[in-house]
């Protein structure tokens, strides 16, 4: 996960989830304790933390988590083991359909009947919610135009771009800076989240309020698409209090996009790889920001279309179904 | 003294052409001798191309032509009303046809335009230190300032007030047109990699003044505005409604700073004022390289996808609060007197 090969707020989850799975199967209780007892606290644990060292675990991932510890202190400690480890397994496996593939299924079938023929849809970077309910809605035949800003460094969008283009969509490219002359044609917005505070604030992908401030300026609507997997109960008041800085080292160009001038490209490279020669000189790379809610119109998710204010709400209601 | 003759004939002064403006400029001018103070400035074209070196030739083009069409209004906006004090002969229609016999008029006329020319490299080259003159006066000690693409105006600024302040600088780098510009500047202090020596100390970094510089890439601009206190930025051109046709990105920086009650300050000299008012916004921005964006090597992608790379953002004058230009500081609301006192009418068509 550190090295962004497995990217994106459900990837990890669901691919955290099955690798737990394999190592609870492969787990085998000592003889003096319980599997209630004991997994948790000195199996699974170690596992957590040495995923935590590798990459701060998402919000989804964190969820995900203590909805699983809930479950397995629950089990009654009279039944054997190798049925409770089914039991857990085949838990793993309803959560991740109902919380995450049939609650994407739900988003993308509400958000792509919203999408009308002519409609200029303007999105950032790569979420797998949006992408799926793009490629739903194209599906379904709507007629419509996609655009997409990606930002330095991860470039996520370029997926996401090659991605609808092989499907037919006609996309649209630019960065981030460019994102004024982009939401100048755009009719809706659709956003991806990382995870949606209590306050009504959207944590996602650094960029992403910028793209909801210039969006919010021109009066066009914004959509987030988030499962309630992402809801928290933490809230956030800018973008500074909660982050996650990734290596600054990200941030130089390595391999960037081939430039017309090789030679200053050259140039500007070399001296800049060496920042950290340079008293006083800081590299900063966050990975989040903090959209506030005003510059949201609607949460689309699997409990339905909800204005940003309502999502402690729908968080409580999930978290206390799984707790029943 | 006929108004014709007012109008249409003085030589041509200010064909300027270190910038990128198009050299082309038609009102003839005069300035007045006693004052000389305010050099006219051609306006700056929308077509941002760099235009070719210019002489007295295109002048004297720009000459011909204006006498063809005379000026509707007898007197300029503003205060310019020079009699003719030079006693230069004056051009009107009918003594173009022998134009080549009045090679007295054409040389007055060459002397007249290199002055007007050496007075604007000399503001030129002084405008960067006028302008960080006045640093002292808006940087304070332990504030956080944002600032934008690898401008030499803005460093002088910074670099002038770090001599006095401690503050810490966080620097966007305006990715892709721009940032390997930035990057240099940051750690040498200037573009590119030239190793001229030049005069070393008005080219130091900032990092080698005691200032904290902070790299951010362009999409962080919005989380990181929380703990701006001052957003700095350079800019194009000056359009004379106070807006900014400036670098791709500025305008999602002023926008943001406006979000979160940060003043947003723009440095320039006079000499980037433009009489043109935005009526149409997409005619000032200039498309550049879509190579850039995406590279030429991911090909499948590229044939597939519309990719655009705007090299300018136009920044409408409500999010600008304050100029600071080699005559002082101004609202974006005074600029217009600014430019009357530049410009004269038939100036803004070009």
């Amino acid at each position: 996960m550190s090295s962004y090969v497995v990217c994106g707020s459900n990837a990890r989850c669901v691919t955290m989830l099955l690798a737990f799975k394999s190592a609870i199967l492969a787990y085998t209780t000592p003889p003096s304790t319980s599997l209630a007892r004991h997994l948790t606290s000195h199996y699974l644990s170690p596992q957590i933390e040495y995923l935590k060292s590798c990459r701060p675990i998402s919000i989804s991932m964190g969820n995900a988590i203590r909805w699983l510890k809930d479950y397995i202190i629950k089990i009654d400690p009279s039944v054997p083991d190798s049925e409770a480890k089914t039991s857990i397994c085949s838990t793993i496996d309803t959560f991740i359909r109902e919380r995450i593939i049939i609650a994407d299924t739900a988003i993308a079938a509400t958000a792509s009947s919203k999408i009308r023929d002519g409609d200029v849809v303007l999105t950032y970077v790569k979420s797998s919610i949006v992408q799926q309910t793009l490629l739903t809605a194209h599906a379904a035949g709507t007629r419509f135009r996609v655009i997409v800003v990606d930002s330095k460094p991860l470039f996520e969008g370029k997926n996401l771009a090659r991605h609808l283009a092989h499907s037919g969509l006609n996309v649209t490219y630019s960065l981030v800076s460019a994102a004024a002359h982009a939401v100048k044609d755009a009719t809706k917005v659709f956003l991806g989240a990382h995870a949606m505070m209590s306050n009504g604030r959207l944590y996602s992908r650094v960029g992403t309020a910028i793209v909801a401030m210039l969006a919010h300026e021109r009066d066009i609507p914004v959509i987030v698409l988030c499962e309630s997997l992402k809801f928290t109960d933490r809230v956030a008041l800018d973008s500074i209090v909660t982050n996650e800085v990734a290596p600054p080292d990200e941030l130089l160009p390595s391999a960037g996009p081939a430039t017309a001038l090789g030679q200053s490209s050259q140039a500007g490279q070399a001296s800049i790889v060496r920042w950290k020669d340079v008293p006083n000189l800081q590299l900063l790379n966050v990975l989040y920001d903090v959209t506030p809610a005003e510059y949201i119109k609607m949460v689309v998710t699997e409990y339905g279309s909800l204005p940003p204010s309502s999502v402690p709400v729908v968080h409580r209601i999930s978290t206390e179904r799984d707790v029943r | 003294m006929s108004p014709l003759r007012h109008v249409a004939t003085q030589p041509q002064e200010n064909t300027f052409h270190r910038s990128e403006s198009s050299t082309s400029s038609e009102g003839t001018d005069e300035r007045e001798d006693g004052l000389g103070a305010l050099p006219r400035r051609p306006p700056l074209s929308t077509s941002l191309t760099s235009g070719a070196a210019s002489s007295a030739n295109t002048s004297l083009f720009g000459l011909l032509s204006s006498v063809n069409t005379p000026s509707p209004m007898a007197t300029p906006p503003a205060g310019y009303q020079t009699p003719n004090s030079t006693g230069k002969p004056t051009l009107t229609a009918h003594n173009l046809t022998g134009l080549g016999d009045s090679s007295l008029s054409y040389k007055n006329i060459k002397d007249d335009v290199y002055q007007g020319i050496d007075e604007l490299l000399d503001e030129l080259d002084q405008v960067d230190e006028q302008i960080a003159a006045y640093a002292l006066d808006h940087i304070h000690s332990n504030e956080i300032i944002l600032t934008h693409t690898s401008s030499q105006t803005v460093q002088k600024f910074l670099l002038t007030a770090a001599k006095k302040r401690k503050f810490t600088v966080v620097h966007a780098e305006a990715f892709p047109n721009d940032h390997d510009d930035t990057h240099a500047t940051i750690m040498t202090g200037r573009k590119g990699a030239d190793e001229e020596s030049d005069t070393n100390d008005f080219f130091k970094p900032l990092t080698a003044a005691g200032i904290t510089v902070i790299l951010i890439p362009d999409s962080a601009i919005f989380a990181i505005m929380s703990r701006v206190n001052k957003v700095i930025l350079a800019t194009h051109t000056v359009l004379a409604n106070g807006g900014l046709v400036a670098a791709a990105g500025a305008r999602m920086i002023a926008k943001a700073a406006k979000m979160h009650q940060t003043p947003v300050v723009v440095v320039s000299g006079v000499y980037k004022l433009s009489p043109v008012y935005p009526f149409d916004v997409e005619e000032l921005i200039e498309y550049g390289d879509a190579g850039k964006v995406v590279g030429y090597d991911e090909g499948d992608l590229v044939e597939k996808i519309d990719v655009i790379n705007p090299l300018f953002d136009y920044v409408p004058a409500d999010l600008v609060d304050l100029y600071i230009t080699n005559l002082g500081g101004h609202a974006p609301s005074y600029l217009y007197r600014i430019v009357a006192d530049h410009y004269r009418v038939e100036d803004i068509n070009l």
